[in-house]
């Protein structure tokens, strides 16, 4: 018969209750379902447009091609190959998906530096779902990721030196303040250079 | 002599022997067996019955000629051992030749006419033949015996299959008369109340029918089946009202089952087409008070896709089309905001079973367009197309704002535009919108998988695998994605990364233990995947030109179905121990082969018999005229592009390693075969020794054995067979007879039969005309079908007339009376100038050297004929997707072979030149689609770019091959690309 529903996302499809220790190799594991607490019931009230539209979830061996996918679209710089592996030798909750009416339109990869400083690799947004929140979605849910881990003092990020929209976007929206300026950050974008910008969670 | 006697020929003590002896074989446990037959046989050096077990023995483990041989030996010992006639039966139904089979049975069962065993195996042999009433006999017989379930349900079945519905109501009620309360388990009295309804239904007796639903309701356990019973009998009595709600009923079980809409739309005294207005106002707002929450029918389906559909099934689209527009304005809108990707699929039903598709089309069409580019320009709906439900429908739109739509509402809107475009053969249009839902939102995995397709119907197979293996691996866990990306890469010839994508299965980790040891071709054979085979079949064969290969694969295909068939047999006889109804076992009975007409298996048929004909060919002409290994050989020399290179390189160090391995594997096999040989003297042949494809996976050896116009001959038989199966005939059906007796037609002429060649040739020329008779929308449909067919029949028909002038034959086979072959003839002289004879034409053209104006020597014959024009003209508009077995039948059938290579040389020779204002890009590109599609005689679609036909750029290159165009482009109307 002809498919009546869209499927669901497979977020919603399996869930699988992990007891033992996990093995992020594991086929049994491709998705942890996570009960939503209070912070992140609150970041996602922020998302405009119907939130029963939006899905969450976690990228997974089997979907990065589609985060790969959207970085290419959204970013500049095209990442190898390596910088989706490396995102699974790290606890997966650094990185964050969402999807819209089941396509994957925004995305947060971020890894741990130092021990205490969370570094915001990418963060992307299809042009056509931006003015929807998504973006700050995403920045609520990594700020949250923080203020649960204690061992983390800040996140930190780099922006490209002519992109105001997002230093603004960091800066109003979220309190980030400047830290530097660095020359010759990027190899393949002109101006090279980037601004380092910083949100002290904890001293 | 029964089973019996053959072990009383046996001492007493030897008696425990024999019986494991059986058991053995029963468990396929060779080496006992072996070793106990030894032993039988030096006491008892006559013992027929245990020769003919240990050649069924033999059987099993593949070796067909020692089974053979032990089998007759054993039957001459004592040719009236029943038990000897019945091994030799189970020989043959195990080497799939179950006509024999039931041959032997009979005679066994001449012998021991009660035996059960016998019985039970030759009613499967009458199931599989469709002798009915035989089949009633032997059941009877069984029934008499042993009068348990599976006999009674079986002797119910054979009558009611064969017709005799009073006698199965009969037995059926007798059978019911055995029931015990408490005992009688609760499914089996449920399954045959509701069987005695149906058979009462079937004999018209409507009221005893329904009587016998009502009675025996509280013992139905399947209450859906006993609704819907009870709704049909009602409604077959007239009595609608009850049975509208019974259809209800179901359709809130099933809100999407097509047969319960059309009923209860019928209960509610509305046509299946609705011409008034009166009519299809009702039922607009049957389906808008269904879809709302309340409503006096007691079923709500505000979800439902069929109650979005079903109105626009039931209306004239050509009379009714602003309502038409409207309806299909609110379903679109619906399901785009819903987000469903299988939008073109809903629609296309209501496309395909329209009267007037045209008409539909355009009307969709012009929806569709006008909202995708209102959503593109200000992302909303246009007010004029929204409606708040389906009932809003029946007047103008009171709308005024236009309403504002998410962002991914247009991918679903590109979605069902690109779709429509590819339904009306507008490939390119529809890549170019999906290329624009992609840049949109690239992470929608079905844009890629449409785009793959598009990319196939295009005709560049390779783009298609790159697509489709794009939206792979943006989600390697779905399998079906898995699946189409290894089929798409195998399509384009590309073996060796599909195998490397279907590893996720065919990877020995993943297996169950005992199945380690296949190679992935084994493996996918055991998993009876016949796309694989199907795939690969079409993969190398129009890809690389490997013939043997390509047979080898669709042989596998072949033998995929009959294991399938075989699993069924086995099948039948715990459907009859362990059913619980009548039913199942009838319908298995009577459809038991209809799994066959799949694409895989008809298709791989189809291809078999045309490589069968041109092996043969070959071998006739010593290998002179083989096109596919010159065209496989150009392709070695010229490499498309890089990748092709690397390939050529793997496939050149491959073919290296192979002969190196296959060195090894001959080492190997004769290893084997000393060892067989051994074991054959010890008498303990091993199990491991069954015959393996890795053995022969180029078909070497198979092309060596094969006997081509006899398989070609069984493969046409199998093929009517399929056609008469069918349970509806189209017109494509009546295409594809006449095409087999065009080939019934070659076949003769291979045999050297000239009689009989004429007789199918001129019921051939006979069958063409009756099908070109009909009304040209008819034909629509099928344009490219008939179009084949006329070419196979008109080359063999020139096939024919070469050899009758070569072998002086009268071409009225008549005596000299005008026949359709003079009349048939009389259009090939009018065409070419009069010449005198066939044999003076065919040497005109081979003066010319100039294969391709035959080509278009036929075609113009075609529009020669005043009633052909339109079928041809549909033909030509999807002419380029032709051309490849267009050539294909050409090169095979007609005795051409030498201007056949002229021609693909001067093809070759022509993809080279450059076509103005062309970049290197597009050039590449190009070449790589000619390449592959054209010349080769890909199945799906090449377009060819309409500036190769360009007079004035080939001249240079050869004036008769330019002159030739220039005829075709004269008769060809413009190709779609320029109305674009």
């Amino acid at each position: 018969m002809i498919g009546t529903h869209r499927s669901e996302p497979f977020l919603k499809r399996k869930v699988t209750v992990m007891t033992k220790s996990v093995d992020p190799t594991s086929k049994a594991n491709i998705v942890l379902l996570e009960e939503p607490d209070e912070d992140e019931m609150k970041a996602r009230e922020c998302l405009s447009g119907g939130l029963n539209k939006f899905s969450f979830g976690h990228p997974t061996k089997k979907n990065a091609g589609t985060l790969k996918v959207l970085n290419d679209a959204c970013l500049p710089v095209h990442y190898r190959q390596w910088f989706y592996d490396a995102l699974f030798t790290r606890d997966i909750k650094l990185s964050r998906l969402v999807y819209f009416n089941d396509n994957l339109v925004g995305a947060i990869c971020c890894r741990i530096e130092n021990l205490s400083d969370l570094y915001i690799m990418s963060i992307t947004v299809l042009a056509p779902y931006r003015k929807r929140k998504i973006g700050s979605y995403l920045m609520h849910y990594i700020i949250n990721y923080t203020k649960q881990h204690t061992e983390l003092k800040r996140i930190y990020l780099n922006v490209h030196t002519p992109n105001t929209s997002a230093q603004n976007f960091y800066k109003n929206a979220f309190n980030f303040s400047e830290v530097r300026r660095i020359d010759g950050y990027y190899t393949d974008l002109t101006p090279s250079d980037c601004f380092e910008l910083e949100l002290k969670i904890r001293d | 002599m029964t089973f019996q006697d053959s072990v009383n020929k046996l001492k007493n003590k030897d008696r425990s022997v024999w019986k494991e002896f059986v058991t053995s074989i029963e468990d396929k446990d060779f080496k006992n067996a072996m070793k106990h037959s030894d032993y039988l046989l030096k006491i008892y050096p006559n013992h027929g019955e245990t020769m003919c077990f240990r050649g069924l023995a033999f059987g099993y483990m593949g070796m067909n000629e020692t089974a053979k041989e032990l089998l007759d030996k054993g039957l001459a010992c004592d040719p009236k051992s029943s038990r000897s006639w019945h091994t030799y039966g189970v020989y043959y139904a195990y080497i799939k030749d179950f006509r024999q089979a039931e041959v032997c049975y009979k005679k066994a069962l001449e012998f021991d006419p009660t035996s059960e065993i016998i019985l039970r195996d030759v009613s499967q042999m009458q199931i599989m033949h469709h002798e009915w009433n035989d089949l009633v006999k032997t059941r009877q017989i069984i029934m008499l015996q042993k009068p348990d379930k599976a006999s009674w349900i079986g002797f119910i079945a054979a009558n009611a299959i064969s017709g005799n519905n009073e006698q199965a109501l009969k037995a059926l009620n007798s059978y019911i008369g055995t029931f015990r309360d408490g005992v009688t388990p609760k499914e089996e009295c449920s399954g045959m109340f509701l069987y005695r309804a149906e058979l009462l239904q079937r004999m018209k007796r409507y009221d005893e029918a329904l009587q016998v639903l009502e009675v025996t309701q509280s013992a139905i356990l399947d209450t859906v089946s006993w609704t819907k019973q009870h709704s049909d009998l009602l409604f077959l009595l007239n009595r609608k009202e009850e049975a509208s709600n019974g259809y209800c009923d179901l359709l809130s079980h099933n809100s999407e089952n097509m047969e319960y809409h059309a009923r209860f739309l019928e209960c509610q005294g509305l046509p299946s087409i609705c011409e008034t207005a009166e009519d299809s106002t009702k039922l607009v707002n049957l389906y808008s008070s269904l879809m709302s929450p309340t409503n006096t029918f007691g079923v709500s389906m505000p979800r439902s896709v069929r109650c979005l559909i079903e109105p626009l099934l039931h209306l004239n689209h050509v009379t009714q089309p602003e309502l038409t527009q409207r309806l299909f304005a609110f379903a679109m809108f619906t399901l785009c905001e819903r987000g469903v990707p299988s939008i073109w699929k809903v629609f296309e039903d209501v496309v395909i079973s329209s009267k007037n598709r045209k008409k539909t089309i355009e009307l969709f069409d012009i929806v569709s367009t006008e909202c995708c580019s209102s959503i593109e320009t200000n992302s909303s709906w246009p007010a004029k197309w929204r409606f708040a439900n389906t009932s809003a429908c029946l007047s103008a739109s009171t709308e005024t704002d236009p309403v504002e739509v998410d962002p991914s509402f247009i991918l679903f809107a590109k979605l069902f535009c690109a779709y429509l475009a590819d339904y009306c053969h507008q490939h390119a249009k529809a890549v170019s919108i999906i290329d624009s839902a992609i840049e949109h939102t690239p992470t929608m995995i079905e844009l890629h998988v449409a785009r793959a397709r598009f990319m196939k119907h295009l005709g560049d197979l390779n783009e298609a695998a790159e697509s489709m293996n794009r939206a792979h691996m943006m989600d390697e866990a779905d399998r079906y994605l898995n699946v189409k990306a290894a089929k798409y890469y195998i399509h384009c010839g590309k073996l060796e990364i599909g195998e490397s994508i279907n590893a996720q299965f065919t990877d020995p980790a993943n297996r169950d233990e005992d199945r380690t040891d296949l190679t992935p071709a084994d493996y996918m054979y055991d998993e009876q995947a016949a796309w694989y085979f199907h795939t690969t079949g079409k993969g190398v064969l129009f890809r690389r030109g490997e013939v043997g290969r390509a047979l080898k694969a669709f042989v596998r295909t072949g033998e995929i179905a009959d294991d399938i068939l075989n699993d069924m047999i086995d099948f039948q006889g715990f459907g009859l121990r362990r059913g619980s109804s009548v039913k199942p076992f009838e319908e298995m009975s009577l459809y038991m082969e209809h799994f066959t007409l799949r694409k895989e298996y008809v298709e791989s048929v189809w291809w078999m018999i045309v490589l069968d004909l041109m092996l043969d060919w070959r071998k006739k002409t010593q290998g002179k005229h083989n096109a596919f290994e010159k065209l496989n050989k150009w392709y070695v020399e010229h490499p498309e592009d890089e990748v092709k290179k690397e390939e050529a390189a793997t496939t050149e160090t491959k073919e290296d390693e192979p002969k190196s391995k296959s060195k090894k594997k001959k080492s190997k096999n004769a290893e084997a075969k000393e060892k067989m040989e051994a074991a054959h003297q010890q008498g303990i042949p091993k199990k491991e020794e069954k015959r393996r494809m890795k053995d022969d996976i180029n078909g070497v050896e198979l092309i060596k054995k094969r006997d081509h116009v006899a398989e070609v001959e069984k493969n046409i038989e199998w093929l009517r067979k399929r056609l008469g199966m069918k349970l509806e005939k189209t017109f494509d059906d009546e295409i594809k007879s006449v095409m087999l007796d065009a080939l019934q037609a070659e076949v003769s002429i291979r045999r050297d039969k000239m009689d009989d060649a004429a007789r199918h040739a001129l019921k051939t020329v006979g069958g063409l005309r009756k099908l070109k008779s009909k009304p040209a929308e008819e034909v629509e449909d099928f344009a490219k079908s008939l179009y084949i067919a006329q070419v196979l029949v008109h080359s063999v028909l020139m096939h024919l007339f070469v050899l009758c002038e070569k072998k002086a034959i009268p071409l009225d086979a008549n005596g000299g009376k005008p026949t359709a072959f003079t009349f048939v003839w009389g259009q090939y002289k009018s065409f070419f100038d009069n010449p005198a004879s066939p044999t003076e034409l065919t040497t005109t053209l081979k003066s010319k050297q100039d294969f391709l104006s035959l080509v278009l020597a036929f075609e113009g014959c075609v529009v020669k004929d005043e009633t052909d024009i339109d079928v041809v003209k549909i033909a030509h508009s999807g002419f380029d997707r032709q051309m490849g077995e267009f050539f294909y039948y050409r090169l095979l059938m007609v005795d051409m072979g030498d201007l056949a290579e002229k021609f693909i040389t001067a093809a070759h020779e022509k993809a080279k030149i450059d076509v103005e204002g062309e970049t290197s890009e597009q050039h590449e590109r190009r070449m790589a689609i000619l390449h592959s599609n054209v010349f080769t005689g890909s199945t799906h679609d090449a377009v060819l770019p309409p500036a190769l036909f360009q007079p004035e750029l080939l001249s240079t290159a050869d004036p008769q091959l330019a002159q030739a165009l220039q005829t075709f482009q004269a008769i060809a109307p413009p190709s779609e690309k320029e109305t674009d």
